[in-house]
Parts: C-alpha cells; structure tokens; sequence
C-alpha cells in the first residue's frame, strides 16, 4: 500500500489524468442511461406465491382495471339524464381508446353496458338495464329500482346511496401504453367537466397507481440529484471552508456516482426508483473519506510544517489508509449483502453502490493525495485560527472543548457509561419483542395526488377498490357444480363481508341464486343455491347461451373445476390482508375440509402482502449477513477475533435501539425500515473503524487511555462528527421525496447515523477503557512489561 | 343458414348457366363480369334445403385449449318468409349428461328488425323459460358465432366489392369484400373467399369495430342428396383466443319435418 502512495505522489500528474480519462470512458456510457419506473419490476419472480397468482389471473382472465368514478352528490344523486349521459359517453369514449381491452363497448363495464337478469312471468331475460337514456322522471325512477332490486351492482357499479357510479376498463398491459390511456381519460374528462355539469370525476384503479408511482419517480429523480449536489457543499464548505475542502471530497462523490452508474449502464441495468438513493450514500460516504483524509492532512500540517509535502502527505496516508479502505469494504460488503433481498432492483441498488463505494475509495486513496501534491501546502479556513502551526494540540473551539471533556467523561465514567448503555438495550430487546410489520402500497403515495385522492373518495363511496381472490379448487372437472360446494362459497362470502375492511364480494354462487330466483317467477325465496346439481349444469349452460362465450370466465374456470370469489378490500395495508385472510382460512378449515377442494388465495392484494412480507423477513437475513461480514472483515484487518467484537458493538446497539424504539412506539416495520437497516449497517460501521484505528494508533503513541481517547475524540471524533453530519444532511434529501416511504427512509437512517455515531463515541470507549483488548493495547502492555 | 328460394324460372336460369360452364369447361370466363353484389347473391340464393336434421357437435376451446364439449340433436327448417318467419330451429342436448334433455327453439324473422324469440326448457326444472331477444351481433348459443354468422345476415345490409380471384385449398375462388351500410355494426369488414363453381364459402376474415382482425371462420362442405351442407365449421377468434368448432353428422335433407315440431310443447317432450 505504502509503494502505491509513492508511486502516485511521484507522478500526480499522471495519476489525476489517468483516473480522469477513466471517468470519462464511464461518462459517456450514461448516455445510454434507461430509467425503469415500472412498479411490477419490484415484484419478485418466481416466487410460488406470485406464480400461483399470475396462472390464476390468466385462468380468469384478470387483467388490471381503471376506475373511473363519477360522482354527483345532488339529492337526486347520480339518477339524471345528465349524468347518465355523460356515462354513456365516457363508456364509450374510453372503449374506443388504444389499450383499453374491449372487443366491444361491453368490455368496458359501466351502468351503461351492465346487463340485468330479469325473471318475468313467462320467462328470463338477459338484458342492458340502460339501453337508451332514460328521460322522463318515471323512466329514471324504474331504473333505480331496477338496478337496487338486482342488487348485485349495488357497492360494485352504483354506490349504496346514489351518488357515484364507476366505470371499470381494463388495460392491456405495459406501463407506457398505461400511461398513455391514462392521459388520455384525463384529458377526456377534462373536456367533460369545462361543460361544467355537477359531477366529480375520480381516476384510480391499479394502472393509475403504477403510472403515478412512475412519474413521481421520475420527478424524484430529476429533483434530488440537483438537491444532493447542493446539500454536498453546503456540508463541505461547513466542515473546511477551504475551496480545497470543497473541490477534492466532491470529486469523489461525483466520480463515484459516474463510476457506479457507467457501470450499472454498461451491464444494460436500468435505474429504478431505489437508485435514487445511490448518489446520496456515495456521498455519504465518499465525502467521509475525504473528510477523513484532509483532517489527518490538516493536522499533520499543524503539527510540522517544517517537512516537505510529500513527506506530510504520505505520513497522512501511512495513517488514514488503513481506515478509509476498511471503511470502503465494509461498506461495500454492507450493501453488496443486498444481493439476498428478492426484489432485483434491490439486489442491482446493493451491487452497483458496492461498486460506488470501492470507486469512492480508489478517487480518495489516488486523486485526493495526486491532488494535494498539485497544491500549495497549508491549512484553509478556520482550521488554521484553531491552532497555529507547531503548536501542541489543545482544546480551544467550541466543539474540540466538548468533544474532549465528553472524552474524559467517558473514560472516567465508563462503567457507568456502560451500565447506561447496557440498560438502554434491554429496553430495546423488551421493544423488538412487540416488533410487528405493517405495509401498504397506496399509503406510500403522497396523499395529495389526485390517484390518492380518488381512491379514497372511491372507498368510501365503493365496496374497495382492491381485489383479493378466493380460489376453490376442486380435484377434478365440475367439481364447484355440486350444490353443497356453492352453498359454502356463499357462506364464506357472507362471512367475510362481515368484516369492515371488506366491502362486498361476487363469485358463481350469487349467479346461480339470481338465476335461481329468476327462473322461479322472481320469487325471493328462491334467491338461493338450487338443491340438484343437473340444476346448476342447465343453469350455467342457459347463461353461457345468452351471454358471450367468455361471460362467467373471471369467477369460474373453463372446466368448472375453480371457482375465483372476488373480494373487494378497502386497505391494502399488510396487517388488513392478514386479518381478511385468517379469516378466510379460518372459514375454509371448518367447512371445506372435508369436501376434497383446496381454498387458496391469489391476487396483487394478496402477492404484494407476501413480499412485504419477504422483504422485511429478507431483510432480517441481509442485516445478519451484514454484521456477520462486517465482524469477518474488521476481525481480518484488525487481526483479532475480539477487534471484530468491537466493531460489531456500536452498530448491533444502533440496530437494537432502533428496533426497539420502534416496537416500544407501535411503528410497525415496513419497506423503508427494512432498507435502511442495509444502509446503516454499511455506512454507519465506519465510525467505529475510524474511532478504533485512531485509538489504535494513540494508543501505540502516548500509551495512555485516558490520552488516547480525548485525542481520539478530538481528532477522529470530530471527523465522525462531521461524517455523520454530511451522511444526515444527505438523507433529509429525501424529504423532498414524492413518496412518504422515502422520506421515513430519510428520517430513519438520519435517527440511525445519529445513533451509530453515538454508540461510536459513548460505548465503543468506555468498554474499550475497561477491557483494554489485547488487539490495542499490546504495544501498551509489552512496554509496561519491560520496565 | 338462410335461403330464399326464388322462382322455378329462374333456377332454371343459374343451373342453365352452370351446365353451360361445364361444356364449355372454361367456368371463370365471365367472372371478370361479376360483381361483389351478385356474387354474395348467388350465395346467399344457393339451394341449401327446406329443412334439415342433424346432430351437431359443439366444441367450445379457449386460449389455454380447455374444452368444453356438447353433443346435440338439431332440426331446422326454412320457412321462406311464411308468415314474416325466416327459418326456426329445435335443438337438443344429449351430452355431456348433467344437462342431457336441455332444449332450445329459436324462430327468427324476415323483417331484420325484429329480433328472433327463443325459448330454453331445462329438465331439472320441468319449466319452458323465453330467453332474452338476442341481437344479431350476439353470440349463438354462447359459441364464437353471432347470430348473423350463422346466416341471419341479409345480403342488401352490406356493400361488396370483388376484390380479385384467388386459390384457396385448391378451390378457385372469388374474394369479396363487405362493409355495412350502417355504422356502429359489429364488424367493420368482412372478407369471403367463394367457391366459383358451387358458390359456397369457404373462408371469412372479420375485423372488429376499431377495424382490427378479429375472427376467422373456415369451412368444410360435403354434398347431401344434391346439396351442399356444411359438415364442419371453425370459428377463431384472434383477440380473445377463443375458438368454436360446429361439425354436423347423419345429415337428412328434406325430410319433410312437421310444424309442430318447432314449438314449446316439443321442448317439453322431446323428440324421437
């Protein structure tokens, strides 16, 4: 290592350019830059749950839908020619659109292609409830009733009160063909609404959900980049307000995000929404080498000005590099831990700001001594009003006057210090006991955008805008024709819609009974299963003549042998699915269990709740692996079993108070807490590795604890202060997120920087003043023994 | 499928006109003179029969190649415009066995303005039940054809245009494009490909509304007691990947089926 320093303070020139051509060759791959904003590439492949779920959404041919939602909220509520009119247009205006999966207008499912099963004296009709307007006040009011005696609408298409109605379209899929269609509604209604009618028109549905998270990711993007850049300097100007102590740490930062996406764009890897976050830890950390480095600088320049540069530079580096490079791979091996996770864009987010990282750690180990070679040698800003040149290193700012009383207490307290601390994590441990996960997709969008908005106003209106399907699967062809089979599916309907959170369901069962009473004279008390299963055949066969071929295909399958129940959710938060699907199985164990048919459920409600699921329990993994690795190579370096201890103990502590924190306030762990343990683990390790080196090394020189520690406090100490402080700062970025996910991120791994760093400057010396291992103070306690 | 039979006279006429294309063994020497119009009338005029029995076997195949397979006993006859009815059809269910008895009698009219009436009777039920009036875009009998495929459609609703000649499965054939006169049907185009010699079709290319290729119809004929019938039908749809195939066996022509066979009361009985 020390040869490299030479070779690189010798021929600086060289050096800079080299790196700066290679920068360059990276640079001109971003050209080639794709963004990837498509929700569906976080959703894990392969998976058995989502397998299951994409062969039953092809069985039943389920293909998302957008809701268009009118409502008018006149006493005579949605029941005017006005407002029917304007549904009809709008059905048949969006039917005509490219991308809309419609054969016919029929496709598009509204009041106004919806299709009525009237039972009459001498027969049974399928037929539209709306095949012209009606106009007069009579016509509409048998409407009404036509449609409120059907009742199967009733929460689906028209809302329990009268006052909004929905149009359902589904979209082929594809998110810029999504996006497309859904531009084009917008402007459709629009041009509806300058009529200035009394209606409301609400967008929302699945496709709107996915094309909003597209372009406020885009929007992310294209703000916080900027954002980050700013936030750099400002921390940088703040830590050395020396224009050198701008430049060369933001050279860094920006090389290495050149490096890690060059790289990223090379191997044809898209940006997705997570990346966002790369550049903000590259400048976590790539301005924390520097920062490292050009405060060792500084101080070797204070303390002998006498020396030649390149003297002082390479007794900086003597010193500092083995940090900086322990802090690179342990970052590094941090977020390469990533690879576990499920979700690729997460596995690509880890590799790539791995390969971020070890870029920062080149530019600062090469450039930033080419660099310092380049320029006058001296000390910028307030560092040199601190101290003069020469002089012996005492307390005098504000900061270093803290930093060093804090040093002596913690040394002359650190049992108590360590009892303090010791107290905290048993709290922390009660905490994590009361730990529970909770998530949800549509939360994690600002609650201001008009997608949020609607879907709101739509669940209250609505039975749910949310699908959860209940698949009865039989073993063999007709299964679900047996009448005892139908009789449970609509038990089980009628138990789960019980529930709050569900709205209303629809599944073969509610055919047949319609069907049931309609063919019996339109008797009510025929609204129920038949009792012969020859019943039910003729019935399914009678319908399938009056309809299309594919009418009943989204609730029963080809053979007859599943049947799909569609239930409508209000909340797609995790620990609602839970409940509705306990509930579920609670229902098909005592029922169904003797009937030879197996109850499963499918759908993205369902597939999002089980990788919310495997993300955080992923996540878990990663931040064992995490700790392990970091242990492993801190252990290597430091050779020492008991140094890898040491490293693991503030970081464990930050993790353990943050969980704990969260379990003892009910802040369930969600996406974003399952993230920023990755990031914590990797960034925040290097305060100990920082603290520990310099200790390391006073120890070595001044052989004295107590010494070493307020030196290390003052030095080291306020590196890592203002380490942590550019790490902060880079994270509140993204308080300017689109996504209330992110910003919880940003509060998150700023609570966690905090932590670590303090764990770093409290625990980490008084436990090491009380062991005093054997990896630090052997130079100590071989010179005690020679005297 | 729907004829009209016209005057004796003039059957005398096109069967002249044939004998006079087999001597002078060059068929198409006039085509060029043909136009789309005349040509889908010669079809749609084409002697397919008064009545006709048969059992027809309907395979219903969606995209995944399930299969839904039902057996029936069907009789139809022409009613040529007798008392404003076009034709009416019985037909019955033999298999599969939970819908075995199941019957369905269909009258339709000459007057394209009215829809035709159709009653269901289920035996599990022991009840006839009228069943919704179907439009003639609606699909027959839940199947992939609509009503007017299965013939309802009448000639004058559409413009034709002769396209060219073309060979297909070794059969010259004339290509004819339709288009409706009205807006708002169905199909936005339908192209035909008409045997030359026994002017029957051979194949249809339907496109949808917004003018995409939406089905594809191919058609197997067989020659009963003079006449030609249609023995197998293909119907694919190419947007829902949905398919039908209709293949008619022990077919009788002309057997003199009664008028009393086409009402309620056979539904309930049945029929030998």
């Amino acid at each position: 290592m020390k040869k490299i320093f030479e070779i690189v303070t010798a021929f600086p020139k060289t050096t800079i350019l080299l790196i700066v051509a290679l920068t360059l060759v990276f640079g001109s791959q971003l050209a080639n830059m794709r963004m990837e904003t498509d929700a569906e590439s976080m959703i894990p492949q392969g998976h058995p749950a989502i397998v299951y779920s994409d062969k039953v959404e092809e069985i039943f041919g389920i293909q998302d839908a957008i809701i268009i939602g009118i409502v008018n909220e006149e006493p005579s509520g949605i029941f005017t020619p006005h407002t029917l009119e304007l549904i009809k247009r709008l059905t048949r205006e969006i039917a005509s659109l490219e991308g809309v999966v419609a054969i016919t207008d029929d496709d598009v499912v509204s009041l106004a292609t919806i299709d009525n099963i009237i039972g009459t004296e001498f027969g049974f009709e399928v037929s539209p409830f709306m095949e012209e307007i009606p106009a007069t006040e009579s016509e509409i009011a048998e409407l009404k009733r036509k449609i409120y005696d059907n009742g199967m609408y009733t929460g689906g298409i028209i809302s329990e009160d009268g006052t909004a109605t929905a149009i359902f379209a589904e979209l082929e899929n594809g998110l810029k063909s999504r996006a497309m269609v859904y531009n084009q509604i917008r402007e459709i209604i629009n041009l509806e609404l300058q009529g200035g009618g009394p209606e409301k028109i609400y967008v929302a549905g699945r496709p709107v959900l996915e094309v909003t998270f597209g372009e406020y990711m885009s929007q992310d993007m294209q703000k916080m980049m900027p954002l980050v850049l700013v936030v750099i300097i400002l921390v940088l100007f703040l830590t050395f307000r020396s224009l050198r102590g701008v430049l060369l740490p933001l050279s860094v930062v920006v090389g290495s995000v050149i490096w890690a996406m060059g790289t990223m764009t090379f191997f044809n890897i898209p940006l997705f929404t997570i990346s966002t976050q790369m550049p903000i830890i590259l400048m976590a950390v790539g301005t924390a080498y520097g920062i490292h480095i050009l405060n060792k600088y500084y101080q070797e320049v204070l303390e002998n000005s006498e020396r030649e540069k390149r003297e002082v530079i390479l007794e900086t580096m003597r010193e500092i590099w083995k940090p900086v490079v322990m802090t690179a791979l342990t970052t590094a091996v941090g977020f390469f831990s990533l690879i576990t996770a499920y979700m690729v864009p997460i596995r690509y987010f880890g590799i790539f700001t791995a390969v971020g990282v070890l870029a920062a750690m080149i530019f600062s180990v090469a450039l930033i001594p080419a660099s310092l070679m380049l320029i006058k040698m001296k000390v910028g800003g307030w560092k040199s009003k601190e101290r003069k040149i020469g002089e012996e290193m005492v307390a005098t700012g504000w900061s270093a006057k803290i930093l060093s009383l804090g040093g002596e207490f913690i040394h002359d307290r650190r049992k108590a210090v360590t009892l303090a601390t010791t107290v905290i994590m048993i709290a922390s441990l009660i905490g994590i006991l009361n730990i529970s996960t909770n998530s949800s997709w549509i939360e994690n969008i600002k609650h201001s955008s008009e997608v949020y908005v609607a879907n709101k106003v739509l669940n209250e209106k609505f039975d749910g805008t949310l699908n959860l399907y209940i698949i009865v699967e039989g073993e063999e062809a007709d299964a679900i024709k047996s009448p005892t089979i139908l009789k449970k599916i609509d038990g089980l309907q009628q138990d789960v819609e019980q529930m709050s959170l569900v709205g209303g369901s629809r599944s073969i069962a509610e055919y047949m009974k319609r069907m049931n009473r309609v063919m019996n004279e339109d008797r009510k008390e025929f609204e129920k299963i038949p009792d012969s299963r020859e019943l039910v055949a003729q019935y399914l066969l009678m319908y399938s003549m009056s309809g299309d071929p594919d009418d009943f295909d989204d609730v029963i399958d080809y053979d007859y042998r599943q049947a799909n129940i569609w239930v409508q959710v209000k909340s797609d938060y995790t620990d609602d699915i839970a409940s509705v699907i306990n509930r579920v199985k609670t229902y098909a164990d005592q029922h169904f269990s003797g009937d030879k048919v197996k109850v499963n459920l499918a759908g993205r409600v369902n597939t999002s709740y089980v990788w919310v699921d495997l993300l955080i329990h992923g996540q878990m993994n990663s931040i064992l692996f995490s700790i392990i690795s970091v242990f492993l190579i801190t252990a290597l370096m430091f050779r020492s079993f008991v140094a890898g201890i040491f490293n693991i103990i503030p970081i464990s502590a930050a993790m353990l108070l943050n969980f704990g924190i969260m379990g003892l306030l009910g802040i369930p762990l969600d996406v974003a807490t399952a993230l920023s343990s990755g990031i914590v683990i990797g960034v925040g390790i290097d305060y100990t590795i920082h603290f520990l080196s310099k200790y390391h090394w006073e120890v070595d020189k001044l052989k004295d604890g107590r010494k070493a520690t307020v030196l290390t406090m003052m030095t080291t100490g306020k590196a890592i202060f203002f380490n942590a402080f550019a790490v902060i700062a880079g994270f509140m970025v993204l308080f300017a997120s689109n996504f209330p996910a992110n910003r919880h991120l940003g509060l998150l791994v700023a609570f966690n920087m905090f932590t670590s760093f303090f764990a770093a400057m409290t625990i980490l010396p008084a436990l090491l003043n009380i062991v005093k291992p054997k990896f630090i103070f052997e130079a100590l306690n071989r010179g005690e023994e020679s005297q | 499928m729907r004829i009209n039979v016209r005057p004796l006279a003039f059957r005398f006429l096109i069967l002249g006109i044939l004998l006079i294309q087999i001597a002078f063994s060059q068929p198409l020497s006039y085509a060029q003179e043909l136009t789309g119009l005349e040509i889908m009338t010669r079809v749609d005029e084409r002697d397919d029969g008064d009545d006709q029995r048969s059992k027809a076997i309907f395979q219903l195949i969606n995209k995944r190649g399930q299969k839904r397979v039902r057996n029936t006993i069907r009789l139809w006859k022409d009613y040529d415009g007798k008392d404003g009815f076009d034709a009416k059809l019985i037909t019955f269910f033999e298999s599969p066995p939970d819908v075995k008895g199941t019957g369905f009698l269909n009258w339709s009219y000459v007057d394209e303005e009215k829809d035709d009436d159709q009653w269901l009777y289920l035996p599990a039920l022991r009840k006839v039940r009228r069943i919704a009036a179907s439009n003639k875009g609606d699909s027959f009998m839940g199947t992939d054809f609509t009503y007017d495929d299965m013939g309802e459609r009448k000639v004058k609703e559409d413009n034709h245009t002769l396209l060219k000649s073309d060979s297909l499965r070794d059969t010259d054939c004339y290509v004819v494009e339709s288009v409706p006169k009205k807006t708002g049907y169905i199909y936005s185009k339908k192209i035909t490909w008409v045997d030359k010699t026994n002017w029957i079709p051979l194949n249809v290319d339907y496109n949808d509304r917004k003018g995409r290729f939406l089905k594809t119809l191919v058609m197997e004929w067989q020659k009963v007691d003079g006449i030609w019938s249609w023995k197998r039908a293909e119907m694919q749809n190419h947007l829902t990947g949905h398919k039908t195939i209709i293949e008619i066996q022990n077919v009788k022509i002309n057997t003199g089926i009664s008028d009393g066979i086409f009402k309620k009361r056979t539904l309930e009985k049945g029929i030998r």
